[in-house]
């Protein structure tokens, strides 16, 4: 049994996402222990980061001060937009180095069970962006989810007659093994299928 | 596939049990009361993950302990096979052969034929308990079906929920474009699904509701709600949006399927006694195993429960040599059904109270 203010953090702690119970009490003798400078910092961390970060005005990913550091850089695409559900699916993107274009994050996918509904998301931002001309192709990168592909659907309901709309492929892992597949993928790799160039 | 041995720790009145199945029909005899249905929902659990009826599995955790426990090893996919299946409030771990794994997997090892008394309306009640006992039997027969299963329910409900926002005026018809697309393309591999079942079960059921002695001819036929794929049924949403916005729910596709069970050509709904639909139901079980061992090569284990108290004799020897051909089975009897004058096809275990 942990004193009251102790049970507390690990009450908060719970509350993050893919920490049980278990984890959280670890984490909580944890701060506990450390100088306790060391444990003040992340609650400082976490206190500045709040304070500091917003959504960009342009894309609606993280940022600080105004632009985020994408539609900040002007050597990259103006007329190519990806668009993703979370703001940490800009990061693999980012990573495949494939990318040089510029980023929408819609804050979620549609769910209208759980409430999240078109005027929830960045949808109509996305449509104003586009409206505003120049933008070549809309690459759709939501996940391949039930929700996902209905946000995808509905998106370029709105914007196919605008510009020329995309979906990132979905098949097979690079140095996966056919047997080990899905159907589902499976299927999906068979349909997006592609000739080999000489 | 065969179960050698059952183990439980906590479950229901069982403290701690023990039960080795023969390779043909094994008869767990004991008065009312005394646990023998917690043990064939024990072998359910330890082969397919969950318990006999759709009722919360945490229930059958004993009165008074925090965890039940089945162990079962046999053989399976030609393999000595173990599995171990702990069951706490809130948590279910399922282990195959030392390696922790979900459902799904355990479910692509195993198989099993069910048979409860409560299935036993299943040809005069309405049809959402025929769809359930299809979807079983495709599950039984290709394990992966019931992730198209989840993914056509789920879709419909969030396509619901548009309907009735739009209903409130406070979204527009076009939001159910990206809904009615996913929900006519899972809803047509079920319908599709459902008509290979039935095509397959159909020749098996013929001759199986013969052999249980019945004097009249069965079938199946399956009543799809929409015929067709994908692209008809999608359009058929579009149709009926209007329709659907008022009534707030979605008025086409496979959830509303209906299976037609037939008995001399009539259908048996209207038609059948008790005693026929008791033939008709035992007669679908036994054609769901010939078809798993047909799509699987194995024969899944035949688990009845309360099967033969209200069969006459003539009935209970034909269902009891069925079975025996079948593979193994596992059933429950009181003594007074009388399996004592089936004591060269049965082999009896006594439960004591």
């Amino acid at each position: 049994m942990l004193p009251p203010s102790a049970e507390a953090l690990v009450r908060e702690l719970t509350r993050l996402p893919g920490v049980g119970r278990r984890s959280a009490q670890r984490l909580a003798v944890h701060l506990l222990r450390v100088p306790e400078g060391d444990a003040l910092q992340l609650a400082t961390a976490i206190e500045t980061a709040r304070a500091r970060i917003r959504p960009c005005p342009e894309c609606y990913g993280f940022a600080e001060d105004g632009l985020c550091p994408i539609c900040r850089d002007t050597r990259r695409e103006d007329n190519v937009i990806c668009v993703v559900e979370a703001p940490q699916d800009v990061d693999p993107i980012e990573r495949s180095g494939a990318f040089r274009g510029r980023y929408h994050v819609l804050g979620g996918a549609l769910s209208p069970l759980d409430g999240v509904d078109p005027e929830d998301l960045t949808i109509s931002q996305l449509v104003q962006r586009v409206e505003r001309g120049g933008i070549d192709e809309v690459i759709v990168a939501t996940n391949p989810t039930m929700t996902g592909e209905a946000t995808a659907a509905y998106i370029a309901g709105l914007l196919r007659e605008h510009t020329r709309i995309t979906r990132l492929a979905s098949g097979l892992p690079v140095g996966g093994d056919l047997e080990f597949a899905d159907e589902v993928t499976l299927g999906r790799a068979l349909e997006g299928r592609r000739s080999i160039d000489a | 596939m065969r179960v050698d041995l059952l183990r439980v720790a906590d479950l229901r009145c069982h403290v701690v049990g023990e039960l080795r199945p023969v390779a043909g029909v094994t008869a767990i005899v004991g008065p009312n009361g005394s646990g023998k249905t917690s043990l064939l929902e024990a072998v359910h659990l330890g082969i397919n993950g969950t318990g006999l009826r759709p009722t919360a599995d945490s229930r059958m955790i004993r009165d008074g302990a925090d965890e039940l426990g089945v162990r079962i090893e046999g053989e399976a996919g030609g393999a000595p096979t173990m599995t171990r299946v702990r069951l706490t409030k809130g948590s279910r771990t399922i282990e195959l052969d030392g390696v922790q794994v979900d459902g799904r997997t355990l479910r692509e090892r195993w198989a099993a034929v069910v048979f409860i008394p409560d299935v036993l309306d299943l040809v005069k009640r309405g049809p959402s308990v025929r769809r359930v006992a299809m979807d079983r039997a495709i599950e039984g027969a290709w394990p992966r079906f019931e992730e198209h299963e989840r993914a056509y329910r789920q879709t419909m409900e969030q396509r619901n929920a548009v309907l009735r926002r739009v209903r409130r005026r406070e979204g527009t018809e076009d939001e159910l474009d990206p809904w009615d697309r996913q929900l006519a393309d899972h809803g047509a591999l079920i319908t599709e699904a459902r008509e290979r079942l039935i095509e397959r079960l159909a020749p098996f059921f013929q001759e199986r509701v013969e052999l249980l002695g019945s004097p009249h001819a069965g079938d199946l036929r399956y009543e799809p709600s929409l015929p067709g794929d994908g692209a008809a049924l999608l359009q058929a949403l579009r149709e009926r949006r209007r329709e659907d916005i008022e009534r707030q729910t979605t008025g086409i596709g496979p959830h509303l399927d209906d299976l037609v069970v037939e008995l001399g050509g009539r259908d048996a709904r209207r038609s059948a006694s008790q005693g026929e639909q008791r033939t008709l139901v035992l007669a679908f079980l036994l054609a769901q195993a010939a078809l798993v061992h047909e799509t699987r090569g194995e024969t899944p284990l035949l688990l009845l429960d309360d099967v033969l108290s209200e069969l006459d004799r003539d009935r209970r020897t034909r269902l009891v040599e069925l079975g025996r051909q079948h593979g193994q089975v596992l059933l429950t009897a009181t003594g007074a059904d009388g399996v004592d004058d089936l004591a060269d096809l049965v082999h009896a275990l006594e439960v004591r109270a």
